[in-house]
């Protein structure tokens, strides 16, 4: 049984500072990282590998930059990697993200079982999954907080709203899960180090029969502003004694509407 | 079992500068950090005088993301109200090969080890090396998380307070007086704020040195250095007098304080805090090193002592890039031999022995005792600010004559002991 996991880079967003002037977030020199809920996808398909006969392959698509994050897929258990790294990528939208998914899945071939998370660290769009499963024509089943493989079906318990759901699907499936799923183990250090002999491939468009003009149209992410709200402080010093700055610092508080007598 | 024939524990910069050796000599390498990436852990001061090391990795130098060299030094003496600047500025400093550069380890040690896996050495981040594989004393390899990694050689560079080489039992007790502690901020401000505030061109710095009231009479001292966007803002206090003292502070608290201080206001206003970081330096020089070498292993940088505080400077970066090549030298020449017995690797101890960085240690052997002198952080600096303000203020009394306030203020203070303190300092 091959499943092949989406895996998406997103920046380490513990690490992200704001420019003060711009009000911009500061996105160069912060490293990529696979996002929390990839490592629960990847920490269940480790899990289906240990039970049954399997070979998983982590897919990821990303911008090129030289980044550990195929490694530390490797490392959570997948056998191979696929790397998709292009610049175009940065910008695409989520039909094109699944397009470009879809057509690499099709390309690796022989698949049972496709995993993603149910939406992503970054953007959280929760499109992709279900797209994927449309572009090529299989049966999804998202938000899973529970899998199991029973022979040649998946049967799978969903977290809606206000109840469970199980439900049960033939392979081929798409699934996206949750982060209820498992609680991903933390890779041992030889994990780490066996990560980086196991084969890794990369490739590009044209490997994928997929032109550039066709992924044009899937721009259509335009971003106009990314800003964090304005804030101004008003930067007032109470320098008397201490007695007399705090009667004046509640004075200011009150005429400013923050407290009220 | 898996196994390798070298592993470095700690990318700092001994570990890093280790590893690029052995790697640049094909000697399989791992190189075990425990931060989230090399630099997220190495918490320096910031200045590298770089004539001492430029021969060992010439090829990397010009790359290397230094933040400015460094055209000017201070040294201000502060009381609680005053202050008396001394500052030097050398054409020479201008010219290339420059002298000293600042370095942030964020970014100086984060661009080494890409420069280190790019010669073929595997770098892992966030794990920490718990123990050593150990048989009848002899280092075997390490256990991480559990799991145990074979290796020939083990080269501790896990900074000041080693547990590897204490693992190793090539350590002995230590006490309060070889440490210091540090404190220190890195500030935002722009390129542009920076050069105008300290009268620089683009790529030049300063750094600044400030004894005195700010440390309450505290061994220790305060440090200012220019990088490229940032400006690094530290303290560096001696352990003991922080532990002893009746004054019951909090480094942090000295650390605003300082901020604070009228003649710093200025420098820093508007910036934003970027960093915020502690750090122990080891104080006691050549007297507080572990012993270097044992069965499969290696000590190097501040894991072997090798950081010093020599009056006007700590210096430790040096020693750290050094030792770590030095350490490889060993290994490659071990790896020959096939031999990695503590009689093979000696060899390591006599290459420091022909090395600056155990010629400088040796010289300044007697700093700690020097230095351990409350006089040289509390009166003196007092005493030079009084006498300035004696000198340079006019009151509503006729003014004495300057023989006579000069000799009055030597006499009244500590005449007998600054002259004895000076021979001290010249002899260090
Ligand atoms: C505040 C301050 C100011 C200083 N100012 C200067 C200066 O201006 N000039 C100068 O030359 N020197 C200065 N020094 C000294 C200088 O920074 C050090 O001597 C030098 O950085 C030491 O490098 P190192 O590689 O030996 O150790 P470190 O940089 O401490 O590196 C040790 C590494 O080992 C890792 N590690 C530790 N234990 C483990 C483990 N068990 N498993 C895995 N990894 C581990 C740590 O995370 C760290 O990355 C200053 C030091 C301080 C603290």
């Amino acid at each position: 049984m091959r499943i092949v996991v989406c895996a998406k880079q997103v920046v380490d967003l513990a690490q992200i500072r704001m420019n003060r002037e711009t009000r911009e977030p500061i996105l160069s020199g912060i490293p990529l990282i696979i996002g929390d809920i990839e490592k629960n996808v990847l920490e269940e398909a480790t899990r289906i590998k240990e039970q049954h006969k399997a070979e998983v392959i982590a897919l990821s698509i990303g911008w090129p930059q030289p980044d550990g994050t195929i490694l530390e897929c490797l490392g959570r258990g997948a056998d191979r990697a696929v790397m998709l790294a292009d610049p175009i990528f940065e910008t695409l939208s989520s039909t094109g993200v699944a397009t470009v998914l879809a057509k690499a899945i099709e390309k690796i071939g022989d698949y049972a079982l496709i995993l993603l998370g149910e939406g992503s660290t970054d953007n959280n769009s929760g499109q992709v999954g279900p797209m994927v499963a449309q572009i090529l024509g299989l049966p999804l089943v998202s938000y899973a907080r529970q899998l199991e493989i029973v022979e040649d079906k998946v049967r799978i318990v969903k977290g809606l709203e206000d109840c469970f759901e199980t439900a049960e699907a033939s392979l081929p499936v798409v699934v996206t899960v949750s982060a209820e799923i498992n609680e991903p183990r933390i890779p041992t250090i030889l994990d780490v180090m066996e990560a980086s002999s196991k084969p890794q491939e990369s490739w590009s468009l044209g490997d994928i029969e997929i032109s550039r003009e066709e992924l044009e149209q899937h721009h259509s992410v335009k971003v106009l502003s990314n800003q964090y709200p304005e804030q101004t402080r008003k930067n007032i010093l109470f320098q008397e004694e201490l007695g007399k700055s705090v009667d004046s610092l509640l004075q200011n508080l009150v005429k400013e509407g923050v407290l009220e007598r | 079992m898996t196994k390798v024939t070298s592993i470095v524990v700690g990318a700092g910069l001994a570990g890093l500068s280790a590893a690029y050796s052995l790697a640049r000599d094909s000697i399989d390498v791992l190189v075990v950090e425990r931060g989230d990436y090399p630099g997220a852990k190495n918490i320096t001061g910031g200045r590298m005088y770089f004539l001492p090391i430029r021969s060992l990795f010439p090829e990397l130098w010009d790359e290397a993301p230094w933040e400015r060299h460094i055209v000017r030094e201070v040294l201000t003496g502060v009381s609680k109200c005053s202050s008396l600047s001394i500052e030097f500025s050398n054409q020479k400093y201008n010219n290339k090969p420059y002298h000293s550069f600042t370095i942030l380890g964020s970014r100086f040690n984060k661009w080494f080890a890409q420069k280190v896996a790019e010669k073929g050495a595997r770098v892992i981040n966030k794990y920490k090396v718990d123990d050593l594989i150990l048989d009848n004393g002899k280092v075997k390899g390490i256990v991480v998380g559990g799991a145990q990694i074979e290796a020939d050689v083990v080269i501790a560079a896990d900074g000041t307070m080693s547990q590897i080489a204490e693992k190793a039992g090539l350590r002995g007790k230590r006490e309060p007086q070889d440490f210091a502690l540090g404190v220190k901020e890195v500030i935002a401000l722009s390129p542009q704020t920076i050069e105008g505030r300290f009268r620089l061109k683009a790529d030049e710095g300063i750094a600044q040195l400030f004894v005195g009231s700010l440390t309450k009479g505290m061994l220790g001292a305060g440090f200012l250095y220019t990088n490229r966007d940032c400006i690094s803002l530290g303290l560096v206090l001696g352990i003991k007098d922080l532990t002893d003292c009746h004054l019951n502070v909090m480094p942090y608290e000295l650390l605003e304080e300082f901020k604070l201080r009228p003649e710093i206001v200025p420098l820093i206003n508007g910036g934003e805090s970027v960093e915020y970081s502690a750090h122990v330096l080891s104080e006691s020089g050549i007297k507080g090193m572990p012993k270097l070498f044992g069965d499969g292993i290696l000590v190097a940088g501040d894991a072997a002592g090798m950081a010093m505080n020599m009056g006007l400077t700590v210096r430790g970066m040096e020693f750290a890039i050094a030792s770590g090549a030095l350490a490889a030298e060993a290994v490659r020449m071990a790896k020959k031999q096939n031999d990695f017995s503590a009689g093979a690797l000696s060899k390591y101890q006599d290459l420091l022995k022909e090395s600056f960085v155990w010629k400088d240690l040796n010289t300044f052997r007697h700093a700690p005792d020097v230095l351990a002198n409350p006089r040289l952080f509390g009166e003196y600096p007092q005493l030079a600010c009084t006498m300035m303000e004696k000198l340079m203020t006019v009151g509503e009394e006729p003014k004495k004559k300057l023989s006579t306030t000069i000799s009055k203020e030597l006499r009244s203070r500590l005449a007998l002991s600054l002259l004895r303190d000076s021979f001290r300092f010249w002899r260090m």
